[in-house]
């Protein structure tokens, strides 16, 4: 299958998604006044992955800012992946900017619902 | 704005936005609200936030606190309000010291008062640790509607900011009251 992959805007993310390595990233803003509609091309991609997923994914998020709408994109998109973890080694990677309390916090609370993976990775600012 | 002269004494967004908005504000706007005049104030503002805060974590801060609050009024607050001379707000953030005000103020339906009313009512009766149970609570079980918005809005604000939302709705006319918004950010040195 094709690789997942869009230029990042001032208000969208950078996102790669490679089917074959199974590296994934989602990097930058996810700001989009309407993020389902945004997102819903990914989800399609995933439900495509899913179905025959690398022996190992990799899930980078690398977020500066995201709204409300967006963070349940995420869990949705997180929630793809935590149902393959027997068909694939998945893990999430959080980044956050150290001292950045709210995305740190943004992390622990996906990691507190989800049962999928998640690492919570501190970058320097 | 209304010019019959029996509406003399009637409600003037201008007079709120003296009302609420200093001198001493680092990024203030009072009109209206479309999705272009949104991208340009997400602009502008975060322009004027970074060069007025001393921390890139501040107005970082600052940013994302606005960021959801703009899009929760164009979104979901205005989203039934006519696009005729009530389809105006303000933003300002101001005072910027150890703690930073961002104040809103936009009109809604009055059919739609009692609930956004007591959706802040219960986000201020919650501890800090309640609000982050509550914000999970949803974010895990809560359905999005087609429009995208999440139910996260205030208590995604509440969250980031500190002490309760204070809030106040003043009757405008039969159809319209006017909400205005205050949040207080805590900065760190």
């Amino acid at each position: 299958m094709d690789n997942y992959t869009l230029t990042p805007t001032p208000k969208t993310p950078r996102l790669y998604f490679n089917a074959e390595s199974g590296d994934f990233e989602i990097s930058g803003r996810s700001i989009p006044e309407n993020s389902i509609e945004f997102y819903r091309p990914l989800m399609e991609w995933l439900d495509l992955y899913s179905e025959n997923p690398g022996t190992k994914t990799r899930l980078t998020v690398n977020l500066e800012y995201f709204n409300t709408s967006s963070s349940k994109c995420l869990i949705e998109m997180f929630r793809k992946l935590e149902k393959i973890v027997d068909k694939s080694d998945i893990k999430i990677m959080w980044h956050y900017e150290e001292e950045d309390e709210d995305m740190m916090e943004s992390g622990e609370d996906f990691k507190k619902i989800l049962k999928v993976p998640i690492e919570l990775i501190v970058t320097q600012g | 704005m209304p010019q019959s002269s029996y509406m003399v004494t009637a409600f003037d967004i201008t007079d709120q936005f003296k009302k609420f908005i200093n001198d001493d504000s680092i990024y203030s706007y009072l009109g209206s609200l479309s999705q272009d005049d949104l991208d340009k104030i997400l602009i502008e503002a975060e322009d004027s936030v970074e060069k007025s805060l001393r921390t890139k974590l501040a107005s970082k801060k600052v940013y994302n606190i606005l960021i959801e609050s703009l899009q929760n009024i164009q979104k979901y607050l205005m989203q039934n309000v006519d696009e005729g001379d009530n389809f105006v707000f303000f933003v300002g953030v101001s005072n910027c010291g150890n703690q930073c005000h961002i104040t809103t103020g936009n009109y809604i339906l009055k059919t739609d008062v009692v609930s956004v009313e007591s959706r802040l009512q219960i986000i201020n009766s919650l501890n800090k640790d309640e609000i982050r149970n509550l914000y999970q609570s949803v974010l895990s079980t809560g359905k999005q509607s087609k429009s995208g918005g999440a139910g996260l809005g205030f208590i995604d604000m509440a969250r980031r900011s500190s002490g309760k939302l204070v809030y106040d709705f003043e009757p405008v006319n039969s159809e319209y009251s006017f909400f205005t918004l205050q949040l207080n950010v805590n900065l760190k040195n």
